[in-house]
C-alpha cells in the first residue's frame, strides 16, 4: 500500500474529527455566553411584565447549546473529516496572522502597502513563484483599487 | 407607476450598469470557485456612490449573468462555475465531447433567458399583492412569519437538519451582538464602542463568502491548480424551432425553479436537479440523458435561472431572503436606503418597478453578450486560482473597510472569514448562518414587541388566525420533513 493512501485511510477512520472540534467550540461559546449573560447584558427593571434584554439571547444561546450537544451525541460514532496536515494548517494560520498584522498596520503604512503585501503573500502561498504574477500583479491590483477608491469613490483610505 | 419606472430606466448610467453587470456576471460565473454571492458581496462597495436604480441593476445584472456564466465552465470543462450548474454539466459536457459545445452553450443561454423572463413576470405578479397582504401584519404575525422562514431553511435547505439548525442559531447569535433593538442597551460588546453597532452585514458576508474561499485556497496550497483542459470549437447554431420543441420542458422547469425560489433557503441547485430528473422522466428518450441530450441542458438552466426572480418575491415583499445571493442583495438594498419589506412598495414604488422591468430587459444584454463572449470565456475559465485569489483578498479588505471607513469592520471581515473557512472545512452550510444573521434582529424585535403588547402572554400568537396559521404550517412542515427522513432511512435499510 502506498504511504499516501495509508495515511488518508487512517485519517478518514477517525471518530473525533474537525466537526466534533468545531461543534464542541460552539457548545463552549454558547455556555460561556449563558454564564456571562448577566455581566454582558445590563437590565434596568421598570416593572414591565414583558421580556427583557436578556430574554432573546438566553433563548438563542440555550438552543445553540442544546443543538450543539445533540449533534455531538448523535454523531459520536460517525466518521468525520480528518483534521488535515500540520503543514496545511500552518500555512492557513500564517495567512490569517499576516492578514491580521497587515490590517492592524494599515493606519501606519497605508492601504496600498497593506493590501499589496496581502496580495503578494496569498499569491506566494498559492504556489505562484513567477515575479510578474506573484509580485507585480498584486501590486497593480492594489494600486488600481486604491486609485479607484480615492479618485472615483472619494473614499478616505488610510 | 409602470411608465414612470420605465422612464427611470432611460438613463445612460442605467444602461451602462446593466451591460457592465451582465458582462461581469458572465465572466465571474464562468470562473469555477467564484460564484454570484462572492461577486455581489465584493461589488457592493463599488455601488456606494451610485443612485439606487443603476446600483441595484448592476448587482442584479451580475446575479443573472453569473447564474448563466456558471454553465460555460460546466459545459466546456465539466467543472461547474456555480453549484447550480452541476446538473447542466451532465449533458452539456457530453455534448461538448461530441463536438457540440457551441450548441450546448446556446441552448443553455436561451433556456436561461426563458427561465429568467418567466420568473420575473411571476415576481411582478406576486410581489406587490404579497407586500400588501403583509401590511396588515403586526409584530406577532411578523414573528410567526420569520419563524416559518427559518424553519423552511432548516428543514428543506438540503443536507443535515441538525447542521442547518446549528448554523441558523450561530447566525442569530451573531445578530445579538450590539445594541438591544428595543431598549438600546449594549449586549456582548465587551466594552467596545465599535461593537455597539453590531456585526455589520457587508463585512460579515464578504468574510463568509470571499475571505473564507481565500483561506480554503491557502489551505489547499499548490493542490488547487485546475488542469488546463483543451476546449473544442464553440461555434454552432440553435434555431427557434429547436427551442420550441423544448417548450414544455422549459415551462415546467421554469415553474419548478420559480416555486422553489420563492421558498426561503433552498437555493438554485435543488431545482436544477429536480427539473433535470423531471425532464428525464417524461422524455421518450430517457437513455440519451447523460449522453448529450439537449433537453438535459435546457431543463436545469431554465430552472436555476428561474430561481432568480422567485427568490426576489419573499425578499422584496417580506424582507425574507430566499437564498445566500438574495441575502447579499438584501444588504445592498438596505445600503441604498431601500429596506425590503411590506413598506418598500409604498415608499419606493418607482424604484421597485424600475428594477422589475430592468430584470426582464436584462435578458437582452444577457443574450447579446452571452453569444459574443463564448469565445472569450474559453480563455477566462482557464484562469488559475493563484492568479485570482490575491486580487479577491485585496478587494475583500477594501470592501469591508469602505462600508464605514472602519478598520474594526475589516477585523470583523477577517474573523468571519476564519469562521466561514472552519465551517466550510466541516461541511456546515453557510446560507442558513447568513439568513439567521439577517432575520435574527427583526425576529427578536417582533417577538419582544408582541410579548410586551400582550404583557408576556403567548396568547397573542394563539388569538391571531394569521400567526396561528403560520405556526401550524411550520409544525406541519416539520412533521412532513421528519416523515420524509424516516422514509428515506427505511428505504436505505
Amino acid at each position: 500500500m502506498k504511504p499516501g493512501i495509508e495515511s488518508s485511510q487512517e485519517n478518514a477512520d477517525r471518530h473525533v474529527g474537525l466537526q466534533t472540534l468545531i461543534t464542541s467550540g460552539l457548545l463552549l461559546v454558547a455556555l460561556v455566553g449563558l454564564f456571562t449573560l448577566s455581566s454582558q447584558v445590563t437590565v434596568f427593571d421598570f416593572g414591565d411584565s414583558g421580556p427583557d434584554s436578556r430574554f432573546f439571547p438566553r433563548l438563542v444561546l440555550s438552543l445553540l447549546a442544546l443543538m450543539a450537544g445533540l449533534r455531538l451525541w448523535r454523531h459520536r460514532h460517525a466518521v468525520e473529516t480528518a483534521l488535515g496536515s500540520t503543514r496545511d494548517w500552518s500555512r492557513t494560520l500564517f495567512a490569517v496572522v499576516l492578514i491580521g498584522v497587515a490590517i492592524a498596520a494599515m493606519n501606519l503604512v497605508g492601504f496600498l502597502a497593506s493590501a499589496a503585501v496581502v496580495g503578494i503573500l496569498i499569491s506566494w502561498l498559492l504556489g505562484e513563484r513567477r515575479l510578474l504574477l506573484s509580485v507585480v500583479l498584486p501590486l497593480v491590483v492594489a494600486a488600481l483599487v486604491t486609485l479607484s477608491a480615492r479618485q472615483l469613490l472619494n473614499l478616505p483610505l488610510p | 407607476m409602470l411608465l414612470d419606472a420605465f422612464y427611470a430606466l432611460l438613463d445612460v448610467w442605467v444602461v451602462i450598469a446593466a451591460v457592465v453587470g451582465v458582462i461581469a456576471g458572465i465572466v465571474i460565473g464562468a470562473i469555477p470557485g467564484l460564484g454570484p454571492t462572492m461577486a455581489i458581496a465584493l461589488l457592493i462597495p463599488v455601488t456606494f456612490t451610485m443612485s439606487p436604480i443603476p446600483a441595484l441593476i448592476l448587482l442584479l445584472g451580475v446575479y443573472q449573468g453569473a447564474i448563466f456564466g456558471g454553465s460555460i465552465s460546466a459545459i466546456l470543462l465539466n467543472v461547474p462555475g456555480t453549484p447550480s450548474s452541476a446538473a447542466t454539466a451532465l449533458d452539456g459536457h457530453a455534448m461538448a465531447r461530441q463536438g457540440k459545445a457551441g450548441e450546448a452553450l446556446r441552448i443553455a443561454l436561451y433556456a436561461s433567458v426563458f427561465g429568467n423572463v418567466f420568473s420575473c413576470l411571476v415576481l411582478m405578479l406576486l410581489a406587490q399583492p404579497l407586500a400588501s397582504l403583509a401590511l396588515d401584519f403586526g409584530p406577532a404575525q411578523m414573528a410567526a412569519l420569520m419563524l416559518f422562514a427559518l424553519a423552511i431553511i432548516v428543514l428543506f435547505g438540503g443536507g443535515s437538519i441538525l447542521d442547518s439548525a446549528l448554523m441558523t442559531l450561530v447566525g442569530i447569535t451573531a445578530g445579538i451582538v450590539g445594541l438591544d433593538p428595543i431598549e438600546g442597551l449594549p449586549r456582548f460588546t465587551f466594552g467596545s464602542f465599535a461593537a455597539e453597532d453590531g456585526l455589520q452585514l457587508i463585512p460579515v458576508l464578504i468574510g463568509l463568502f470571499a475571505m473564507s474561499e481565500v483561506l480554503l485556497q491557502a489551505f489547499g496550497g499548490h493542490r488547487q491548480s485546475r488542469p488546463s483542459a483543451e476546449v473544442g470549437s464553440v461555434s454552432g447554431h440553435v434555431g427557434l424551432l429547436a427551442m420550441w420543441r423544448m417548450r414544455v420542458t422549459l415551462l415546467i422547469s421554469s415553474l419548478i425553479g420559480t416555486f422553489v425560489g420563492i421558498l426561503p433557503g433552498i437555493g438554485s441547485t435543488v431545482p436544477a436537479f429536480v427539473s433535470y430528473g423531471f425532464a428525464r422522466s417524461r422524455s421518450r428518450h430517457k437513455e440519451t440523458f447523460g449522453q448529450g441530450e439537449p433537453e438535459g441542458v435546457a431543463a436545469p438552466e431554465a430552472a436555476n435561472n428561474a430561481v432568480t426572480g422567485g427568490a426576489l418575491v419573499p425578499m422584496l415583499s417580506l424582507g425574507i431572503p430566499g437564498d445566500a445571493v438574495t441575502a447579499v442583495i438584501l444588504g445592498a438594498f438596505m445600503l441604498q436606503g431601500l429596506t425590503p419589506g411590506p413598506f418598500l412598495f409604498q415608499h419606493h414604488g418607482v424604484e421597485v418597478y424600475a428594477i422589475f422591468e430592468a430584470l426582464v430587459l436584462l435578458s437582452i444584454p444577457c443574450v447579446l453578450f452571452g453569444l459574443m463572449m463564448f469565445k472569450g470565456a474559453v480563455h477566462v475559465i482557464k484562469l488559475q486560482p493563484r492568479h485570482l485569489f490575491p486580487a479577491i483578498a485585496i478587494l475583500a479588505i477594501f470592501g469591508a473597510f469602505s462600508v464605514n471607513n472602519s478598520l474594526f469592520d475589516v477585523g470583523v471581515m477577517l474573523g468571519a472569514g476564519v469562521i466561514g473557512f472552519l465551517f466550510r472545512r466541516c461541511g456546515f452550510p453557510l446560507p442558513p448562518l447568513l439568513i439567521g444573521l439577517i432575520l435574527g434582529p427583526p425576529l427578536e424585535e417582533s417577538l419582544r414587541q408582541a410579548l410586551l403588547t400582550s404583557g408576556g402572554s403567548v396568547d397573542i400568537f394563539l388569538n391571531s388566525p394569521i400567526a396561528l396559521g403560520l405556526l401550524g404550517v411550520t409544525a406541519l412542515c416539520a412533521l412532513g420533513a421528519s416523515l420524509q427522513r424516516l422514509r428515506h432511512r427505511r428505504q436505505g435499510n
